[in-house]
């Protein structure tokens, strides 16, 4: 019998932490669907309270494999499905794994700042503003030294690729209207490498799925 | 045979699982403080921890052969090269490791916000969101410690990644430089916390880790 795999995506109907998650269901071309649960009614029930949350149905598998965490979930599939440039060289994944916490720390001060107390936003828009500073000069310097072709290794798309499309796609769409100053940084004058990569890769069939949904998507609050 | 140079603050933070890897996996290594802000431009993406890694070389001053930042980055790094994952062919028991690391991560970062904030407004606020965070993680991950047999491991019976993590995180969390509010400290006490803090008095009973119990 073939082994059939499908995923469930639970999330709430926005486009904020788990954009590169459906980026890369939609990339890797996996039946998948978004579950959205009654919230706060349905937090205890998920693994620490938290959303989002991957359910995979295997049939070659007794039970789904339910696995919480953004982080950990984007970790896994591109494991799993081969995203990962290199995967056998150690420094490399090491490599791609430290401009991915890049992101991450950008998408989390971000987040911060919407949902800090006022008083304190402008402390945090500060910190952002240094922070992607840094992250943006390092990002743009490892697109150039790979050929400015739109890829950050080699000249496939990986997994690095996927997160920084749903990243900056998402911030665009996100924090024109929550906190426009935060777009910044990332836009085409302060980081022309990154911006020239987003439109190389959003050109890419295997992407429209998924540019399609995040343009019907609501905003986070 | 390789040697190691973490730098960061001379505080227990955010290099602190790392360091914990090092130790118990009886490496070559040590610690550097870099001067701050005057070094933070020559790191990437001026932040630390950075890791560097040294072929079998005595000088210090030799170029390090690799250079890795991001505090995430350096511990999966040093946990796959000396073998601290629990089972790392298998997939989805790495996956459930990166899951439950995230979950101590999420708490550090809590704690770090709350030492970082500007006033006691945002303070309180991330101290309800440590306590709120806290209740679910502790559930969540005592029962993932009774599934195991309650033997001080999150997997297993010896010492793997998400055991040295929590123990750093705990050690963190107890320390004078994050001045924790000690409501906060209680949550992970043995009387609150009894299977997390048999992961931490497993994980400090080993001989390499004496100066943790001091």
């Amino acid at each position: 019998m073939t082994n059939t795999t499908t995923f469930t995506l639970r999330y709430f109907p926005v486009a904020a932490r788990a954009e590169t998650c459906k980026a890369l269901l939609f990339f890797i071309g996996a039946e998948w669907v978004l579950e959205v649960p009654e919230w706060p009614q349905e937090k205890g029930a998920q693994r620490v309270g938290k959303l989002p949350v991957l359910i995979e149905h295997s049939t070659s598998d007794a039970e789904p494999f339910v696995l919480g965490d953004s982080r950990a979930i984007e970790e896994y599939l591109a494991t799993k499905y081969n995203l990962y440039y290199q995967p056998d060289d150690a420094q490399l994944m090491a490599r791609q794994r430290e401009l991915r916490a890049h992101m991450h720390d950008i998408y989390e001060l971000s987040a911060l700042i919407i949902h800090a107390p006022e008083l304190a936003r402008p402390f945090f828009i500060s910190k952002y503003l240094a922070l992607a500073r840094c992250v943006v000069d390092t990002h743009e310097k490892v697109l150039r030294e790979n050929g400015s072709n739109g890829h950050y290794f080699g000249n496939t798309t990986t997994f690095l690729d996927i997160a920084a499309l749903a990243g900056l796609l998402t911030f665009r769409k996100t924090f024109v209207h929550l906190v426009p100053e935060l777009l910044t940084p990332l836009d085409k004058t302060n980081a022309p490498e990154i911006n020239n990569a987003v439109e190389i890769l959003s050109k890419d069939p295997a992407f429209a799925s998924y540019i399609s949904a995040l343009e019907t998507c609501s905003n986070a609050e | 045979m390789a040697r190691y140079i973490l730098r960061y603050f001379p505080v227990a933070a955010r290099a602190e699982t790392s360091k914990v890897i090092l130790s118990l996996s009886g490496a070559n290594w040590k610690n550097k403080y870099s001067a701050w802000p005057e070094d933070k431009d020559a790191q990437p993406a001026g932040k630390l921890p950075v890791l560097m890694e040294y072929s079998d070389t005595d000088n210090d001053n030799d170029t390090p052969s690799f250079v890795l930042g991001e505090s995430s980055a350096i511990e999966q790094y040093l946990a796959t090269k000396l073998n601290f994952y629990f089972q790392p062919d298998d997939l989805k028991v790495v996956a459930r490791q990166n899951e439950l690391r995230s979950h101590i991560r999420d708490l550090f970062e809590t704690v770090s916000l709350i030492k970082l904030a500007p006033d006691s407004e945002t303070k309180q606020a991330f101290e309800t969101t440590f306590k709120n965070i806290a209740a679910y993680i502790i559930k969540s991950h005592s029962k993932a410690l009774k599934d195991n047999g309650s033997n001080g491991h999150y997997f297993g019976s010896s010492i793997t990644y998400i055991d040295v993590a929590l123990f750093a995180n705990i050690y963190v969390f107890r320390s004078k430089f994050f001045d924790l509010n000690p409501e906060l400290v209680d949550l992970f006490s043995v009387k609150n916390a009894p299977e997390i803090n048999k992961v931490y008095e497993a994980v400090l009973a080993n001989a390499s880790l004496a100066s943790y119990a001091a």
